[in-house]
């Protein structure tokens, strides 16, 4: 997974990947000393609101899940890394950095659209307003 | 002058390359699409972006399984086309490649298929016979007697750039290899003034000898932002950051900024 990915849509990916919905970890948050509401997981998932260390280290016990393979960068899929092999100046490395994660949010957009990321469902923000 | 100090190929290699290119200019016209952008968007995930650099004119790739083309639009139209075919050869013969080592750039171990993809792009976006047919029609000279206006209406006709053109002439011996010093002077960073005053004063834009500076990325994607958002799977900010990529915004499109969204 890239670490370009916002941690809350990785954090969603894998919880739903586990089966498990948002009532069901903040229940076992609240069972390790953490109060967490629904909602403040969702913000924390769709990128709303920030993940505290504490937290995030708790939603990593409770997803049973490594806390580094948030931050992991897959090195075989990484352009920067292939332009630098290649000897290309720092200048076009920046460039290709920025574009790198143009690429990424992209890709990433299309798989939500397809549905290879389940993001969970909110009302549309038409009704919610 | 010699053939090779122009880097020309060999006959028998060019006609090799001339069958390929003119196979898949008959694959994409089959679906009528003739443009090398629209070719590009139909076989990949193209982009267009221009990057504050030089060294870098376009590149392929295979990222999280797809196709890629990149295009720095900080070139010249004219430059960003050729390397556009260019490009296009990398993906319809080097695919294999591409998904294991992601990146195909100008190094000895691929040195073979760049050359390839060099000459494919002079093929395909200046088809022999048609660049015959058109020189007969609107210059029509003896191979002695090109002069700059010659190049630059051929060059405006086939959308390629000035120099590009004048080789291709060369090649096809359409224009005297004896020329080629005097004639390829005027599209020196030096005479950039001189070759776009003469390029308006025979009737052309000047488009293809200046960089077009375009952001493009596929229409689709700016639809799939768009439909997450109003699914609700995505954010207002992170919407917002998707779209800035490509130097929109989301009022743009009719979205005010959320009262429920804290920031």
């Amino acid at each position: 997974m890239s670490k370009d990915i916002p941690i809350g849509l990785k954090i969603k990916a894998i919880r739903e990947a586990r089966g498990l919905s948002q009532i069901e970890v903040v229940e076992r948050l609240t069972e390790k000393g953490i109060n967490m509401s629904r909602e403040t997981l969702s913000k924390i998932e769709n990128g709303n609101r920030t993940v505290s260390a504490v937290e995030l280290n708790a939603l990593c016990k409770v997803l049973n899940i490594d806390i580094n393979i948030l931050f992991e960068e897959d090195e075989d899929d990484d352009l920067v890394t292939l332009f630098r092999k290649k000897k290309f100046s720092e200048k076009t490395i920046e460039e290709v950095e920025k574009l790198q994660d143009m690429i990424k949010m992209f890709i990433y957009q299309k798989k939500i659209y397809n549905g290879e990321f389940k993001p969970q469902k909110r009302k549309p923000l038409w009704e919610e307003c | 002058m010699q053939n090779n100090k122009l880097n020309l190929p060999k006959e028998s290699f060019r006609l090799q390359i001339k069958d390929l290119a003119e196979d898949v200019r008959m694959k994409f016209a089959r679906k009528g699409l003739s443009d090398i952008f629209d070719i590009l968007s139909e076989a990949a995930f193209l982009i267009r972006k221009p990057l504050d650099t030089d060294e870098l004119s376009g590149f392929s790739t295979y990222f999280e399984e797809q196709f890629i083309v990149y295009l720095n639009s900080n070139f010249t139209l004219g430059h960003e086309r050729y390397t556009g075919a260019h490009e296009l050869y990398h993906l319809i013969y080097n695919a294999d490649i591409l998904k294991k080592e992601k990146i195909l750039l100008d190094d000895e171990k691929h040195k073979a298929e760049d050359a390839k993809a060099d000459v494919f792009a002079s093929e395909f976006l200046m088809p022999e016979d048609y660049v015959k047919e058109v020189f007969y029609k609107i210059v029509n000279v003896d191979k002695y007697s090109i002069l700059p206006r010659h190049i630059i209406r051929m060059h405006n006709y086939f959308k390629v750039s000035y120099k590009a053109m004048l080789k291709r002439l060369i090649q096809l011996n359409l224009c005297s290899i004896d020329k080629y010093e005097e004639l390829v002077d005027i599209c020196s960073l030096e005479n950039t003034e001189l070759l776009q005053s003469l390029t308006r004063r025979e009737g052309y834009s000047i488009d293809l000898i200046t960089p077009s500076r375009e952001t493009y990325v596929p229409k689709e994607y700016i639809e799939f932002i768009k439909t997450n958002y109003e699914r609700g799977n995505i954010s207002y900010k992170n919407m917002k950051n998707s779209l800035e990529f490509i130097g929109l915004a989301p009022e743009q499109f009719g979205y005010e900024y959320p009262l429920e969204e804290d920031y």
